[in-house]
């Protein structure tokens, strides 16, 4: 527990740090990864875009005084040599040259100050701003402010023509040399992982040998490193007995294995240690040993679950505390057994918002994607906030908002309160209210946003300038409470697979789980796996110390099991023994109506009838590159999902752009996804099984909901049982108020 | 219901084997096991549980309806048996709390308090409204049908009688009829005696006493009114048994000995009760013009109710037509005084004190209904009160002594009163939509009708099924309605201030000499109808301007048949409201009895009456009697061998009818002719037994027709009072000379 309580605050932290800036900047990171000049090792210079840094499209500057800023971190296994600032940028033509410009800050100091002179020709204009190495710390804020005005005389200080754009297509760019880190464990997860870059983990993991507990391990630390990579997205590269050329790399080491070109490591037990890449001097080698395939899985137990007490070059696991985990405890996931505080999901400083127009408080809520809305229409969010209610604008409001659509607006204006809520009233300013949040607006991962937004007042020119003073803030002790839902989802899912790594991730440790690999998995099929592993850690934060992996399935150890199943061409014999429970494509989408419904049994009964035939395209689901989901064949109410590639590298594509959150990977939906060279397609989206349960009067319902024939009769049969007891029963009576 | 012949005959073969498997099915020996009965009924509650709490969707709701529904058509169509009877309504009562539980836990999300307001309103008049249809299932379960106990041959073992007859401002031509036939009991002289308790101590009747040789007592006071007066009594006369007749209700001659046998069979019983049947049409007969049409108020209560209560030992007494044994009313100290209905109190206390209570349901006296609506509300009114004083202050379900199925009985009767309010609800619930938009379901208006139907229609015709020889379908809600605005401040005052009813005397017995609508009485109705006419046009005017909104539309139109239905109600309660003239002081009994007319010529003519009454007869003749308006003759009336001689006038001649006038009786001929008519022994049975059965669409049409009447009525007079009623004046004047 504490362990998991300590990865929370890590990530709180982190999380802390970046959120404002740039929630959810993974998509626009993807593409900037191949705008990069270089890798991180090897060449030393490269380049950040702006989109990579900012969730933003464009940076807008509006008013006589506006700021905007982005964050950027370096590396602690770099030393910077030059840095600058690439700047793209537009701006209005109505702006006195005299006493317009842009002013560059780094850490608050003023580095480079922009003229905004009248243009022959308005566009996008360049200007590269060298930025001080001197100003330059460990965690960077570079703002832009845009200082502005139109007239000499008396100005709306947000009149439209006060504006500055900067292109997302600004660059920084940086050049830097390798520092010589030392063996330290204390560093972990630096310098394998750094917090402080903002772009995808590349990381090459080296197996002297692919045996299962060797595999198993490496999985481990892949969803570990997937967990601390969170948006940023990974790409694990697998090496077979090699290491690679250059740069960091984590090694998993077997009994009595020793690599080329590395001197052996004298091993006395479950041992973590950090040693230089023997290709490239200032590339480190996380090593995970042991003298037997146990050890090396405790020791890779003992990194994931207690890395930030480990000290020094080498460190032996002694013992691995591992509290069982329950289900749906991964602490990525709102917590679903009681109410949860906003303020444990975000800290109390990023609840409060500044200014007139603030960027919204965004807390993203992933949560158990099983969570069934049956017989629940709403989920209670308890929302405290505050705002300065001095003089409130009309038509300023507080929208809350659901993946982008409102959940519930507030007049800031005049505030709608409850008889108690004005009796109750701790002051004003201070507005209480019961949202009945619709269960369906939560999904997996939702984004719950607050938007505050208070109406400009109109002024005329020459009343005073703007104080943008504005505060409002979001109560942390507000609470979202999704406690006592049933757990109950229609599969299969792939969906959820991809988003939340369910239903594998239903204890986050996954330790009801096997990963089934090809006998001898080669390197791109080891890529597929730990890439794979590495989304499954970052949708529960916690690394997979649970998981089985093995490449000879034995019935008995599926047994109540989710399975995942990861091969290519026919390398996994498994599936081949189940080919005929892998669902086939069909040829139209499947039934819009729900499953229970009147409009669901006719759709059912045409498939009876045969109106709707089933093409099967692909026959045993392993001529094509595809990601399958079915119900285990060994235990009912478990999941299979088959990952499966045409090729070997075609697998590894597919885990690819899974593991560095492809735009394209939000397509893996149904039963059944095909790739078809980079793009993703939904063959089928029937549902076959449910997992969870409903409980026993829930399924009870559930079950004659969907029959309702079947209530019918036992409607008829209980009355008739009843009036049969009653008739005998007050015959008797009869009898006896006659005989006296 | 016309069918055809051949169907009928397979219906009968049907119905054979449906009796055939009932009996086979409540014969089987296994249900005298006691764990088997209670395994069965735990294992139907369970089903129960299913039907009632699983939710469906608008289709499968509808057809679980439909098919419930029919199928309990089927089963009624089978046969007329209890079996089924108790099945239906087993039936109607899952179909009820299916309704109430999907109610409460589905459509009570209120927003504004106006939904709240309203919407609790309804739901809490439903849920009375599902409490006594609860109950009245329970009281009707099983209808004793309790047959006379035979009295010993030998007179000598049979007990002293006393009659009471109380008075207190009746006429003595009303109290003459029931002396008379209190002294026509067929019962030894020496053990019986007959006294009239004279409240209003008048000379007059203390000398009629003494001339007919019956007891004449009278007391100081008239403290608590008629049980002080029979309490007055009680230590002053010595029978072993007490028979109270209110001094309109003539006793039969075998009152006495079809009564008494079952107090000689059982030692506990303490008070045997008897129907009240009304010879002449109460308020409501008599303005709808439905007398022997439609079962009345009363014959609910006496046709099936008490007969039920009676399984329950829980029969009430009715302060007529009753016999008492004296020890056990003497132990719960005389009539009770502490409420306004003093007799159902004191068969309570009897019960209480371990006394058993019968019901024989013969017709064995009858009386006079009240003659005008003011004075059926006001004898309703103090029933009401009585009722809710019992209620509240000897509450069934506290103190102790009864069973539970004492208490559920008598709960049921008290509450039963407590309708005024919900009935109003009712009677305007849609309007609150209509006028104000009020959501009082949080529901659609189909998905509503879909679950609120079955509730409705299983009651209708599991109701209809059980009660429609006492009472037919929709009536009930007319004869409610009458009273609901009259009786619901007197209730719910007596709710809180127990105390406050005061005793109101019915007095009965007087002509209504002209046709007159009652336009105080009718205020409310006339207010409700005006309302519910008004929700009519505004729903109308809602659909025409939604045409292209289906759910407004629907729900509008629901509304507008909730509203329509209501129209209906409230126009056939103006209806009553328009008196009709009643001239005949003393109303005619139809009967056919065996009758002579002795004509002055010296010779008789065979013939039969068609009516009687205290003074005259009726008679049908063979065609060419010479006889002439005026004529003195002796007519001989007949039963069995016993001949009475009367003399008499003719006062009206027509081709096959003679109306005589009895002329210048003595007290002997008086009491012999009441022996010869009134108290025939089985003289009320056919009027008891006739009248039509419940048809839903009959019953249904004759409503229609009554609303249409009321409306007419209501218009008619709504112009006379415009115009300034000459036509009132003519039509008055008119009436007078009838009378003269």
């Amino acid at each position: 527990m504490t362990a998991g309580r300590h990865w929370r605050t890590t990530f709180a932290v982190l999380l802390a740090v970046i959120a404002a800036l740039c929630w959810m900047p993974a998509s626009h990171g993807a593409s900037g990864q191949d705008a990069m000049l270089s890798k991180p090792w090897g060449e030393r210079a490269y380049a950040i875009e702006f989109k990579q840094l900012a969730s933003l499209a464009d940076i807008e500057l509006l008013g006589v005084d506006a700021r905007r800023g982005v964050y950027f971190g370096l590396r602690a296994d770099e030393r910077i040599k030059r840095a600058r600032l690439a700047l793209s940028y537009s701006y209005s033509q109505a702006l006195l040259e005299t006493l317009s410009h842009l002013n560059v800050l780094l850490n608050g100091e003023v580095v480079d100050t922009i003229a905004l002179s009248k243009q022959a020709q308005p566009g996008t204009l360049q200007h590269t701003t060298e930025l001080p190495i001197a100003f330059l710390r460990p965690h960077n804020q570079l703002e832009i402010q845009l200082v502005s005005h139109y007239t000499l005389g008396c100005e709306n200080p947000l009149h439209p023509d006060l504006w500055a754009n900067i292109d997302r297509g600004s660059r920084l760019l940086l050049d830097v040399d390798p520092v010589m880190l030392p063996n330290e464990l204390a560093l972990l997860p630096a310098p394998f992982f750094d917090g402080r870059d903002m772009r995808r983990l590349d990381l090459p993991f080296v197996l002297a040998n692919a045996d299962d507990d060797s595999l198993q391990a490496a999985g481990v630390v892949a969803s570990w490193f997937g967990a601390l990579a969170d948006y940023r997205g990974v790409r694990f590269a697998a090496h077979l007995g090699r290491v690679p050329q250059q740069g960091h790399a984590v090694l998993i080491l077997g009994a009595n294995e020793v690599l080329p070109g590395m001197a052996p490591l004298k091993i006395e037990g479950p041992t973590i240690a950090i040693v230089g890449n023997p290709n490239d001097p200032s590339g480190k080698l996380l090593v995970i040993a042991g003298r037997n395939g146990q050890e090396v899985k405790t020791a890779a137990a003992g990194l994931v679950l207690g890395s930030e007490s480990l000290a020094g070059s080498s460190a032996l696991v002694k013992k691995i505390d591992r509290t069982p985990r329950k289900p749906y405890d991964a602490p990525n996931w709102v917590p679903v057994d009681r109410p949860v505080r906003l303020g444990e999901l975000l800290p109390p400083q990023d609840l409060t918002a500044k200014g007139q127009d603030p960027w919204p408080i965004r807390l993203r809520l992933r949560t158990p994607p099983d969570l069934s809305a049956w017989r629940v229409d709403h989920v209670p969010l308890n929302l405290t906030f505050r705002y300065a209610n001095h003089q409130v604008p009309a038509d300023s409001r507080l929208d809350v908002l659901m993946n982008g659509s409102v959940v519930k607006h507030f007049a800031l204006d005049k505030p709608e309160l409850g008889l108690m809520q004005r009796l109750g009233a701790r002051g004003t300013g201070i507005v209480q209210d019961n949202i009945r949040v619709p269960l369906y607006a939560i999904t997996p991962d939702t984004a719950l946003q607050f938007k505050f937004r208070y109406q400009h007042t109109p002024e005329n020119e020459c009343t005073g300038t703007l104080v943008d003073t504005r505060r409002s803030a979001i109560d942390p002790d507000s609470t979202l409470d999704l406690s006592g839902l049933t757990h109950h989802l229609a599969m299969p899912d792939l969906g959820v697979f991809y988003s939340s790594g369910f239903p594998f991730t239903r204890m986050a440790d996954l330790s009801e789980s096997v990963v089934v690999l090809p006998a001898k998995p080669n390197e791109p099929q080891l890529s597929a796996y730990l890439n794979t592993m590495a989304v499954i850690g970052e949708s529960t934060a916690y690394p997979a110390v649970g998981a089985m992996v093995t490449t000879t399935p034995d019935p008995t150890q599926l047994k109540d099991k989710d399975v995942l199943v990861i091969g290519s061409g026919r390398s996994v014999p498994l599936l081949d023994a189940w080919s005929e429970h892998m669902p086939g494509a069909t040829t139209r989408p499947a039934s819009m109506h729900a499953f229970w419904t009147v409009g669901g049994a006719l759709d059912r009964l045409s498939n009876v009838l045969g109106f709707d035939k089933r093409v099967v395209q692909q026959p045993g689901g392993l001529g094509a590159t595809l990601i399958a989901g079915f119900e285990s064949p060994v235990t009912r109410g478990r999941s299979v999902v088959v990952m499966s590639g045409a090729t070997d590298a075609s697998l590894t594509r597919m885990a690819g752009l899974m593991a560095k959150n492809s735009p394209e990977a939000v397509k893996i939906q149904g039963s059944v996804v095909m790739l078809d060279g980079d793009r993703f397609e939904s063959l089928s989206e029937e549902k076959t099984y449910y997992v969870g349960s409903l409980g026993l009067f829930g399924s009870m319902q559930w079950f004659f909901a969907q029959h309702p024939l079947i209530l019918v009769f036992i409607y008829m049969l209980g009355a008739l049982l009843v009036g049969t007891l009653f008739y005998v029963g007050l015959r008797s009576r009869a009898e006896r108020r006659l005989r006296v | 219901m016309a069918k055809p012949k051949a169907l009928s005959t397979s219906d009968s073969t049907m119905e054979r084997g449906a009796r055939k498997s009932a009996n086979w099915l409540v014969g089987l020996p296994l249900w005298n096991s006691r764990i088997v009965r209670l395994i069965t009924l735990v294992f139907s509650a369970l089903l129960f549980v299913a039907v009632v709490t699983t939710p469906l969707d608008l289709g499968y709701q509808v057809l679980f309806a439909l098919t419930s529904f029919a199928l309990a058509m089927v089963l009624g169509r089978l046969s007329e048996g209890r079996l089924v009877t108790l099945v239906m309504v087993v039936i109607s009562v899952v179909a009820s709390l299916r309704y109430m539980y999907w109610r409460i836990t589905a459509t009570l999300g209120f927003e504004t308090w106006l939904d709240i307001g309203f919407g609790y309103g309804l739901l809490l008049a439903e849920i009375y409204a599902l409490l006594v249809l609860l109950f009245s299932y329970f009281q009707s379960a099983w209808p004793l049908r309790r047959k006379p106990a035979m009295m010993p041959p030998d007179t000598d073992a049979w007990p002293t009688i006393d009659i009471y007859i109380p008075t207190y401002n009746e006429s003595l031509s009303v109290v003459r009829q029931t002396v008379f036939a209190a002294l026509s009991q067929d019962w030894p002289m020496e053990k019986l005696n007959v006294y009239v308790l004279d409240d209003g101590r008048r000379e007059e009747f203390r000398a009629f006493c003494a001339s007919v040789g019956v007891g004449y007592l009278t007391r100081p006071d008239n403290k608590h009114a008629k049980a002080g007066n029979i309490n007055a009594a009680l230590p002053r006369t010595h029978g072993e048994y007490i028979s109270i007749f209110d001094c309109d209700h003539v006793p039969t001659r075998s009152f006495l000995q079809v009564c008494v046998g079952w107090f000689l069979k059982d030692s506990k019983l303490a008070m045997l009760q008897t129907p009240h049947v009304f010879f002449s049409p109460d308020p409501l007969e008599k303005n709808l013009d439905v007398f022997g049409k439609v079962p009345n108020e009363g014959r609910l209560f006496y046709g099936l109710t008490q007969d039920g209560n009676d399984l329950w030992n829980a029969t009430f007494f009715c302060g007529s037509c009753a016999v008492l044994k004296r020890e056990p009313l003497i132990e719960v100290g005389g009539m009770a005084v502490e409420s306004v209905t003093e007799d159902a109190l004191t068969a309570l206390k009897m019960n209480r004190a371990g006394y058993n209570t019968a019901y024989l349901a013969i017709p064995l006296a009858a009386g006079l209904a009240t003659e005008s609506l003011s004075r059926h509300i006001g004898q309703r009114i103090r029933w009401a009160r009585g009722m809710a004083q019992i209620f509240r202050s000897h509450n069934p379900f506290l103190g102790k002594g009864l069973t539970l199925s004492q208490r559920i009985c008598y709960a049921s009767a008290a509450l039963h009163f407590f309708y005024g309010l919900p009935r109003l609800v009712f009677l305007t619930a849609p309007l609150a939509y209509l006028f104000f938009g009020a959501h009082v379901f949080q529901a659609s208006a189909v998905m509503i009708a879909a679950y609120v139907l079955p509730h409705i229609v299983h009651a209708y015709v599991t109701g209809s099924r059980i009660q429609g020889k006492f009472r037919h379908s929709f009536w009930n809600e007319v004869y409610e309605s009458v009273l609901a605005w009259y009786i619901m401040r007197p209730t719910l005052a007596t709710l809180i201030a127990p105390n406050s009813a005061t005793f109101n005397v019915t007095a009965k017995g007087g002509t209504i000499e002209k046709s007159y609508f009652d336009w105080t009485l009718s205020r409310p109705y006339i207010i409700l109808l005006v309302l519910n006419l008004a929700g009519l046009m505004i729903g109308a005017w809602q659909v025409a301007n939604n045409m292209n909104d289906a759910g407004l539309v629907f729900t509008a139109l629901i509304n507008m048949a909730w509203t329509l239905h209501n129209v209906v109600i409230c126009s056939a309660s103006v209806a009553v409201a328009g008196e009709q003239r009643q001239i005949r002081a003393s109303p005619r009994v139809g009967a056919t009895l065996t009758a002579t007319l002795h004509l002055p010529g010296g010779y008789g003519v065979a013939c039969e009456t068609s009516d009687f009454s205290q003074d005259g007869l009726g008679v049908s003749l063979p065609a060419g009697i010479p006889v002439q308006v005026g004529d003195p003759l002796q007519v001989s009336i007949f039963r069995d061998d016993v001949e009475g001689i009367f003399p008499a006038t003719v006062v009206f001649v027509s081709e096959h009818r003679l109306g005589l006038r009895f002329k210048d009786l003595t007290l002997t001929q008086q009491v012999e002719l009441s022996q010869m008519t009134f108290a025939r022994a089985d003289i009320w049975t056919e009027p008891w037994n006739e009248g039509d059965p419940d048809t839903p669409l009959v019953a249904g049409l004759q409503l229609g027709r009554v609303a249409v009447h009321g409306f007419k009525v209501l218009l008619r007079e709504s112009l006379w009072a415009i115009v300034g009623g000459r036509r009132w004046r003519r039509r008055a004047s008119k009436a007078q000379e009838a009378t003269s």
